[in-house]
């Protein structure tokens, strides 16, 4: 890769960076995942960047790498366990209880859809792409996204019914 | 739904900081691609001459190998490989001795940014599809000739007495992982499920087969590794490790990383449920055996 190529690939890649960890967490929970889902992502984008940077909707293009690397991680869930002595997650000092259960709770309710589901809702909602541009990413038709995409809010919105009468 | 993008950006817990490095990823693909670069030359003269010679050998290979009394149809390989090479003479995991064997494992052949459902000829679908059920045909010989007739069951749809199905795979020319999974049975009536098996053929992975690696942050050591060498040249790493971190049962799991001559992975793990069945249904040696079956390919 030519220099000029490299520094327009940090640049962007430097960019890209907080959404693409913020997407990648969004789809797994889990900011160590995200972090090696976001490094497979930008390694396979340097290996295509010498065509991919001309493509116009490069962002789409990183985003398909991203899900696609998410859904292979999906495939060989046993690679990601690993027997520890201290649990990783600690409660905010400042963040009482209450609190912390409607902090957690869209991104809990999300972690209930299905894969395909969080995909789409995630990337249409979240990444603000077209439905064609999700189609484009998932690998499906846009009727499968309207599908998934109005199944996976119906169930967000079921689901939040759900937990707002478990806490009344 | 703006609104749905801004409650999740606001409940999202605060980051911790990356652990992506940008410039460790770029200095890594500059090296290589130019240990790529360097063979391509050679790679061109091996692929012309091994054409010829791989179309010879690689006719054999589909005419099954004999398991324990029973002929298992393992799929004749594909005379297409980029760049076939040949071993010398090595024994078969059913114990008869083979002449020549193909270790060349070219990447499937699909436009990028597809998966394996939709390179799959039209006719073929739902899976399995494309060469998926090669590879479960070749995979299922591979567990027959290493552990007898074990009964397996298809972990995701709960079907009893299945082969190890296909599970289809993001179709990259540069990167692709088939991997098929299931669960291993106890003897009849039991249904009890003694433990796990999964199985994994991969292009382009960074796997370390040392057990002296650098481990991923947090994980565990594991209780037992090896190294060793097969019979075409593969290098073998098999790792037991103990698993069952944040509140999931602890079970004893094999790790089995396989790289053959050509690059391709060879991923086999195996594992217990849970505290009633710690250990795995397979032994260290058993899962060697299935990853190292020249079968176990989908060209």
């Amino acid at each position: 890769m030519k220099s000029s190529e490299e520094a327009a690939y940090r640049e962007y890649v430097t960019g890209r960076l907080g959404v693409l960890r913020r997407t990648a967490y969004l789809l797994c929970r889990d900011w160590h995942t995200a972090d090696d889902l976001v490094s497979t992502t930008i390694t396979k984008l340097y290996r295509h960047w010498g065509r991919a940077h001309r493509f116009e909707g490069l962002d789409g293009y990183t985003n398909q790498i991203l899900v696609n690397a998410w859904r292979d991680e999906l495939r060989r869930p046993w690679r990601r366990e690993w027997a520890t002595d201290t649990l990783p997650d600690v409660e905010a000092e400042s963040a009482g209880p209450a609190l912390v259960d409607e902090r957690l709770s869209h991104l809990d309710l999300l972690s209930q859809l299905s894969p395909r589901r969080r995909a789409a809702v995630v990337l249409r909602f979240y990444c603000d792409l077209s439905i064609e541009q999700t189609a484009t990413v998932l690998g499906c038709s846009a009727g499968t996204v309207k599908s998934l995409t109005a199944r996976g809010l119906a169930s967000l919105r079921e689901l939040t019914s759900q937990t707002g009468e478990r806490r009344s | 739904m703006n609104e749905l993008k801004d409650a999740l950006d606001r409940e999202m817990p605060d980051a911790p900081p990356s652990t992506v490095d940008v410039d460790a990823v770029m200095l890594r693909e500059r090296r290589r691609s130019r240990r790529l670069g360097t063979g391509a030359a050679g790679s061109a003269a091996v692929a012309v001459a091994g054409l010829v010679a791989g179309m010879a050998v690689l006719v054999p290979m589909g005419s099954g190998s004999s398991v324990a009394g029973q002929q298992v149809s393992v799929p004749a390989a594909n005379p297409g490989p980029t760049t076939p090479v040949t071993v010398p003479g090595t024994r078969t995991p059913a114990g008869t001795e083979a002449s020549t064997s193909p270790t060349s494992w070219p990447p499937p052949k699909c436009p990028p940014g597809t998966n394996m459902e939709q390179a799959a000829p039209e006719g073929q679908r739902p899976l399995p599809v494309g060469r998926g059920p090669q590879f479960t045909a070749a995979l299922t010989g591979a567990v027959h000739a290493a552990v007898g007739s074990p009964r397996l069951a298809d972990s995701r749809w709960g079907s009893v007495d299945q082969p190890l199905v296909f599970s289809g795979g993001p179709c990259d020319p540069k990167y692709a992982a088939y991997m098929a999974a299931a669960a291993v049975l106890a003897p009849r009536p039991s249904n009890t499920r003694l433990g796990d098996l999964t199985v994994n053929l991969e292009w382009d992975n960074q796997y370390s087969t040392d057990c002296q690696r650098t481990r991923v942050t947090g994980e565990a050591p594991a209780l037992a590794c090896v190294e060793r060498t097969g019979p075409r040249g593969e290098k073998v790493m098999a790792e037991t490790q103990r698993i069952g971190a944040q509140g999931s049962p602890v079970a004893i799991w094999h790790d089995i990383t396989i790289i053959r001559p050509g690059g391709t992975v060879v991923w086999v793990k195996c594992g217990g449920t849970g505290p009633s069945q710690p250990n795995p249904p397979f032994t260290v040696e058993q899962l060697i055996e299935i990853g190292l079956n020249p079968g176990l390919t989908l060209s």
